[in-house]
């Protein structure tokens, strides 16, 4: 329903640096970064896990933005080519030695 | 799968060629080795040049070889190399391992606990050879995982934010 009257939005890319997967679809300028999140994954047919992070493809972390709109992003000149990549974090020197 | 404890175990050539065939392609995004710069000595073995990258300054160039023994049920050996030999050997190479810091996510040992080269991240297969600790959310996923992110994990941490030169 949403979909249908976003004929012209604005195209998000995105890679799923997991496997390598990538994904291009139309959003709309209202959809907050959290949502397109969400319709990345039904794109690359992918489930979120708890590690996942989303970055821009530059590597900038869009964490602090989940809650902005792409037009806000767009205003505020963040990730505004909404190239996004979606990496886990690893493990490694954090991690308790067993 | 990898799982908290358990000791990987190497898969059939055969296997780990097959899903080595089927990664490459999707990671090379359409390049070919050549066009990529890599070089695959041998079916089990890539070698894929890095830099890393002090802010400001030139990039220092690395050579790393990922071996797909364990293979896609446990992830890449990743070790970085002396270009001129493609192997590792401590001391002497020391200077051809970066020194990645400041991020839990991924730390270089050039002789970790004695035992050669770690880098220490849980998308390599020393990781979880050296039996290091992991929380359940960072582990190895065949199934969702291949090569790719590993190599984009060691990219991230040859980046300025982390990247602080050579070991020596």
């Amino acid at each position: 329903m949403k979909r249908e009257d976003q004929g012209g939005g604005p195209v998000v890319e995105v890679v799923y640096l997991k496997s390598s997967d990538d994904a291009k679809f139309h959003a709309g300028w209202d959809d907050t970064l959290a949502e397109v999140w969400d319709q990345a994954y039904d794109e690359l047919g992918e489930v979120r896990h708890p590690a996942d992070v989303l970055e821009c493809q530059d590597g900038v972390s869009l964490m602090p933005h989940l809650n902005l709109t792409l037009a806000q992003l767009r205003d505020q000149h963040i990730c505004q080519n909404r190239k996004l990549q979606i990496r886990g974090e690893t493990g490694g020197a954090g991690s308790v030695e067993i | 799968m990898a799982t908290i404890g358990a000791d990987p175990v190497p898969v059939a050539p055969a296997v780990a060629k097959a899903a080595l065939e089927a990664h490459l392609s999707k990671v090379l995004r359409g390049q070919s080795l050549e066009e990529a710069g890599w070089v695959r000595p041998d079916l089990l073995t890539l070698l894929i040049p890095l830099a890393g990258q002090l802010p400001g300054g030139e990039p220092d160039d690395f050579l790393l070889r990922f071996h797909f023994g364990y293979y896609p049920e446990w992830p890449p050996s990743a070790q970085f190399v002396n270009p001129e030999t493609r192997r590792y050997t401590f001391p002497e190479d020391v200077s051809w391992v970066p020194k990645i810091e400041g991020t839990p996510e991924i730390q270089t040992h050039t002789n970790y606990n004695s035992g050669g080269q770690l880098i220490c991240c849980s998308l390599t297969l020393e990781f979880y050879l050296v039996r290091h600790g992991v929380e359940e959310k960072h582990l190895w996923d065949s199934k969702t995982m291949n090569f790719g992110a590993t190599l984009y994990a060691i990219r991230r941490g040859l980046g300025p934010q982390f990247y602080k030169g050579r070991h020596r």
